[in-house]
């Protein structure tokens, strides 16, 4: 019976290999990145300073953007793209030209990013020209970067993170045959009528100054290889929707709103029903905004609701678990050493998944089959049950975490570093909305605070991950509610920031909701903008903090739109 | 009852004919009409109601809509390598307050300088014929520049009244008055077959597949066509077409010492259907990449020289647009401003607005007397070659003289202005030309057709004896001859080690791409390259050995001056720049100018890997 299985799975395998073999060794331009790799690899090894990993990434780009303003059509653009990015490493694994150089200018001169275009067309030779000077370009600032950081490690202090710089994989063979935008039935001028109609809602309502609706529909197509040996070639879509109003409050805060659908294609945002109710919705709240009172500097108790969840997770925690940031003597290292440690409520369990497409029936933009140093993307149990098990690794390795699971990940154009997923927040002991209310108006009770607030909707967020400044989040609200303790109704309020620290910020988390939010968003940090998914339950937070936040200090149009 | 259903009847058929008229009006109006509409409205209101409490309502009121649709492509040794066609849609607003003798303009504080000023939000304009679309977009840019305007006239006036500035700048207005004007030049609709603009590019970038040793080449073929529709509130309209058609040719090289070399052709035209047939192209492609092949092998100089040079062909045109118009004190008039602050100058002062020192030689030789320089405006070609700096109206709404002479006989008599009054020049030329600034049309000071002339005038062969002439009576064993000079817009890979950092506040020409050495003896050329012209200034053009009896058309785009301090960045596949022509003659010897070596360039490495191109060669 064993052997059966056993049996059973070589045939698949070779099945697979054999597929990967037909279809990739008929893709022209996987041919010309293998064979350039394999001619410059041959005189790169031999250099002074030698090559020892070369990769090739394109990222073959086709999309549509969409805009449409108050009813009318601003803009729709097609776009097709590949763009390359090009990685050497010289030296060796223990220490390359990626190790941080401690202490030197040059960071604030040199760029992670270099945006190369290279044709569409799959011609050999013109694509290897470019391969080629590219690789070249990425050969000397790799060799002038190795003598600085071999410079660097001699002169500075022993580096407190002992592991290499790079990790041995194997070689991995993927191959997904192309899609194209036509594939999926993508109809502009439908498209353009139905985000015209959602954005004329906002027409007949004076005190909305821009009403916007957008669509951005992306086939994504990236081919991945490396002298190593390792070939991927994998499809990624992603469709944005987002309504977005802005009223300006009297003293010149200007609150916009807005919200946000995310599909792998078209076909899964909602219908024009949903739509418009929404923007009826969001327009309705961002007028009653003008008038909200504005709050003081708080702390207390508050409830998040499940998208609010979604981004405070992102930027106190997940920004904090990215394992290559952990390296950097910089890195302020909130969770490094709390391995097995309680780091968070018992109840809690906190998970990046990017193999998965959808969560609870909702998709995911956090997905991907392979990250872009090659490695197959892995579930990850970063807290189970409260304790801190693990961290979002690349190729690099930290002290103790020798592997990757396949989180780096970077816009085209950057180079590399560890990301979050699809950030998924559980819980052992889901409590309802309206437990969590009353846990809200008990704590508040407890504290003699007379309200506590309730974040509905937020827009993103930042954190401070270094040690120079100080180690704190700021998550940009949207749409805040005071809920009072004796029984008067919620009372939309303005002008506050969600601030703190992490470390201070987690010990507050008391209990979650027993629903999952969905926060499709664009992660921007050192490897530019990358798609994030953040599934969170609504929290209820012992003690938050609130500051004021940063409003224009300009008066709204004299004039009445016309 | 009758009469009830009688007046409901003619009620119904009232309405419908209502509906129907207002049908008919939606669909025969086209943008052009709805666009001169929502602006003459929206300038009304605010002309009449836009005002913050105490403060100083608008006089002035201007807009400017750009209609346009931007095709462009590239291609690299034969492979299409991206497609934009899109239409675009923008508009530009400016408002003034106080008067035409004292309002915001001319005047330089923090906020101005660091770009603090704008509102934190626009509303694009709109794609379709929408009359309310096209209103909240200048509403609520109206809205942005009325409270900057406001907020820099108290400023300013407040600055003015703690310094002590002398009488004459206190009178002189910050803005000239011109007549009304009411203008429509219809234009047909370009079309062009994209299908033959692809062929044609790619077959041009796959020249460069038999020049192995170029290291990067590409072709970029830009059409940019555009109505450009402008109201103000001093009664002056005018809708003018502008299409500008560019086919960019570029390709990099190394030198055996590691210098980077690079060259690039910009064909210019104002229609597609000017583009010569492709086999004229193709050999003036080739042509280029073979020089610059030679180029890789040609010797780098290492003496210095102080002599007679030649600059013949684009190089004179390319000598002339540097000298006599990006120079800051060229032909372009300039306006020293009121500055906020002292401290503003110490720290920043190359980066402000400066007045022209060349106007204070007004009347005074400044060129040799063989030369005159005028701006023309009387023709849109010139022996069959199109002119593309030629307008009919400028972006103010002024039109310009058929000729405006600027020196005459090497005497100076006046520079290009706009509505920017300065000492010696209080009215507009009319050379607030159209420029492309990020696919919208904007205005610039900037000099459309320029042409130089001399009274004196020699055969080619004949110049290049004087040139030969003059080197032997310094002593040399050689002159040198320019044949080609780095443009700072040309928008090429490359070009930044060829053309001199635009942050030190000193005018310096750019570096030739292609300079020769003629030797005394025989009259041998021989190529040579590293060098740079260290003294070539409109000072040069006093010592003239002698100009060529032939005139030649150089199209270029240039920078001009704007209000704004830091002017266009050139980006480095995008078309910016105002179209500027200059018709100047074939060759130009100077006395006496300083070619050196150029120790500024760094050398690369010769590559580990020899280029796909050369492999199994």
């Amino acid at each position: 019976m064993k052997r059966k299985l056993l049996l059973g799975v070589i045939v698949v395998c070779f099945t697979a290999i054999a597929s990967y073999a037909q279809t990739a060794s008929q893709d022209e331009l996987l041919k010309i990145l293998k064979s350039e790799i394999d001619r410059g690899m041959a005189l790169y090894q031999k250099a002074d300073i030698p090559v020892y990993l070369i990769s090739y990434r394109i990222d073959e780009l086709e999309s549509h953007y969409i805009a449409t303003s108050f009813g009318t059509l601003t803009g729709s653009n097609p776009n097709k793209e590949r763009v390359l990015t090009v990685q050497v490493r010289v030296g060796d694994k223990d220490l390359d030209n990626f190790r941080e150089l401690r202490d030197d200018a040059s960071a604030y001169t040199s760029s992670r990013y270099t945006r190369i275009n290279i044709p569409t067309d799959n011609d050999p030779k013109a694509i290897a020209l470019v391969l080629w000077e590219a690789t070249e370009k990425a050969y000397r600032d790799a060799a002038l970067r190795y003598e600085k950081v071999k410079a660097n490690v001699a002169v500075k202090v022993e580096a407190e993170d002992k592991a290499p710089d790079y990790t041995d994989i194997s070689p991995v063979q993927y191959y997904e045959k192309p899609v194209k935008m036509s594939d999926f039935k993508f109809d502009v001028k439908e498209w353009e009528n139905r985000l015209k109609k959602y954005s004329a809602e906002f027409s007949e309502i004076k005190d909305i100054l821009d009403g916007e609706s957008t669509l951005r529909f992306l086939v994504e197509r990236k081919y991945f290889v490396t002298n190593e040996g390792t070939s991927i070639v994998q499809n990624n879509t992603y469709c944005h929707l987002f309504l977005s109003v802005m009223t300006q409050a009297d003293d010149g805060m200007e609150l916009p709103l807005y919200q946000s659908y995310f599909g792998h294609s078209p076909h899964d945002l909602p219908n024009d029903n949903i739509m418009i109710r929404d923007a009826q919705e969001i327009a309705k709240t961002a007028v009653a905004m003008k008038t909200a009172p504005v709050v003081d500097p708080y702390t207390g108790p508050a409830v998040l609701s499940e998208q609010a969840s979604g981004v405070f997770f992102h930027e106190i925690f997940g920004h904090r678990v990215e394992g290559l940031r952990l390296k950097s003597e910089s890195d302020g290292q909130t969770f490094k050493k709390k391995v097995d440690e309680l780091v968070l409520h018992k109840d809690f369990s906190v998970i990046f998944d990017p193999t998965i497409t959808t969560y609870k029936g909702t998709p995911l933009n956090g997905s991907f089959k392979y990250d872009d140093e090659g490695v197959k993307g892995e579930k990850v149990a970063v807290v189970d049950k409260g304790v801190l098990k693990n961290f979002l690794m690349t190729r690099t390795p930290i002290n103790n975490f020798p592997k990757s699971n396949g989180h780096a990940r970077a816009q085209a154009g950057y180079q590399p570093v560890s990301r979050q997923s699809n950030l998924i927040v559980e819980t052992e002991k889901p409590y309802t909305e309206a437990q969590l209310k009353e846990m809200l108006i008990e704590e508040a009770k407890k504290q003699g605070k007379e309200y506590g607030y309730l974040f509905a909707r937020v827009t993103g967020g930042f954190t401070t991950t270094g040690r120079f400044m100080p180690n704190s989040f700021n998550v940009t609200p949207l749409e805040v509610y005071r809920v009072f303790v004796d029984g008067r109704p919620d009372e939309l309020v303005r002008g506050v920031d969600l601030v703190g620290t992490p470390l201070a910020m987690f010990s507050q988390v008391e209990a979650a909701g027993d629903r999952p939010g969905n926060f499709a968003g664009t992660c921007g940090a050192e490897s530019g903008g990358v798609p994030a998914g953040c599934c969170s339950p609504a929290l209820f937070v012992k003690q938050i903090e609130m500051q004021k936040k940063d409003k224009s200090q300009n008066r709204p149009p004299i004039m009445e739109r016309p | 009852m009758k009469n009830i259903r009688k007046y409901i009847i003619v009620s119904a058929l009232f309405m419908v004919a209502f509906a129907f008229l207002n049908l008919t009006y939606a669909q025969t109006e086209t943008f052009e009409d709805i666009a001169f509409r929502a602006m003459q409205d929206e300038m009304n209101r605010n002309m009449s109601e836009l005002r913050l409490d105490k403060l100083k309502s608008p006089y002035y009121l201007s807009y400017l809509i750009t209609d346009a649709n931007l095709y462009s492509i590239e291609a690299q040794l034969g492979a299409l390598v991206k497609v934009v066609d899109k239409p675009l849609r923008q508009q530009e607003t400016s408002v003034m307050v106080g008067s035409n003798q004292r309002n915001n303009l001319n005047f330089i504080n923090e906020n101005k300088l660091f770009g603090w000023y704008g509102g934190s939000f626009n509303i694009p304009l709109t794609l379709e014929n929408n009359y309310d679309a096209v209103r909240r977009s200048l509403w609520v840019e109206t809205d942005v520049k009325y409270k900057e305007a406001t907020e820099l006239i108290e400023a300013k006036l407040s600055a003015m009244n703690q310094q002590n500035i002398p009488a004459e700048e206190l009178n002189l207005a910050d803005f000239s008055a011109i007549p009304p004007l009411n203008k429509i030049i219809s234009s047909p609709k370009i079309n062009f077959d994209k299908a033959k603009i692809e062929t044609l590019t790619k077959t041009l970038s796959a020249v460069f597949s038999n020049y192995p040793h170029l290291t990067k080449s590409g072709v970029n073929t830009y059409i940019y066509t555009a109505d450009v529709l402008y109201a103000n509130s001093e009664a002056i309209t005018y809708k003018v077409p502008f299409s500008l058609v560019c086919v960019r040719v570029y390709a990099e090289a190394v030198a055996a010492d590691g210098e980077p070399l690079m060259d690039y052709i910009n064909f210019y035209f104002n229609a597609p259907e000017q583009i010569p047939a492709l086999d004229i192209l193709n050999q003036k492609v080739n042509q280029m990449a073979s020089l610059l092949t030679e180029l890789r092998s040609a010797p780098a100089i290492q003496e210095s020289y102080s002599g007679p040079v030649m600059f013949e062909g684009e190089a004179v045109g390319e000598i002339v647009a540097q000298c006599f118009v990006d120079n800051p004190n060229g032909l372009l008039a300039g306006r020293k401003p009121v500055v906020s602050s002292p401290m503003l100058l110490q720290r920043y002062g190359q980066y402000l607005p400066k007045e022209n020192n060349l106007e204070q030689l007004t009347d005074k030789k400044v060129i040799s007397r063989e030369l005159s320089v005028a701006a023309i405006h009387d023709k849109n070609s010139y022996n069959g070659t199109p002119l593309v700096g030629y307008y009919e109206i400028d972006a103010q709404g002024v039109v310009p003289a058929a000729k405006t002479v600027l020196i005459e006989d090497g005497v100076l008599k006046r520079l290009l202005t706009d509505r920017t009054p300065t000492m010696q020049n209080a009215n507009s030329s009319g050379h607030r030309v159209f420029a492309l600034s990020n696919g919208a049309m904007t205005g610039a000071l900037g000099s459309g057709i320029i042409e130089l002339t001399s009274v004196e005038t020699k055969g080619y062969a004949a110049l290049k004896e004087a040139l030969i002439a003059a080197a032997k009576e310094e002593d040399y064993e050689y002159a040198y001859i320019v044949r080609k000079m780095a443009n700072p817009m040309a928008g090429v890979p490359g070009l930044s080690t060829f053309v001199p950092s635009s942050n030190t506040g000193i005018f310096t020409v750019s570096r030739p791409i292609y300079i020769y050495r003629i030797s005394v003896k025989d009259g041998k050329e021989e190529l040579v390259r590293s060098a740079k012209i260290a003294d070539l200034s409109l000072k040069s053009f006093k010592r003239i050995v002698g100009v060529a009896d032939t005139q030649e058309v150089y199209n270029t785009l240039q920078k001009g001056k704007q209000d704004g301090l830091f002017g266009y960045a050139t980006s480095q596949f995008s078309l910016v720049g105002a179209p500027a022509s200059f018709i100047v003659p074939k060759a130009i010897v100077f006395q006496e100018l300083e070619v050196e070596k150029d120790k500024d360039i760094v050398l690369k490495k010769e590559t580990i890997v020899p280029s796909p191109l050369l492999s199994g060669k």
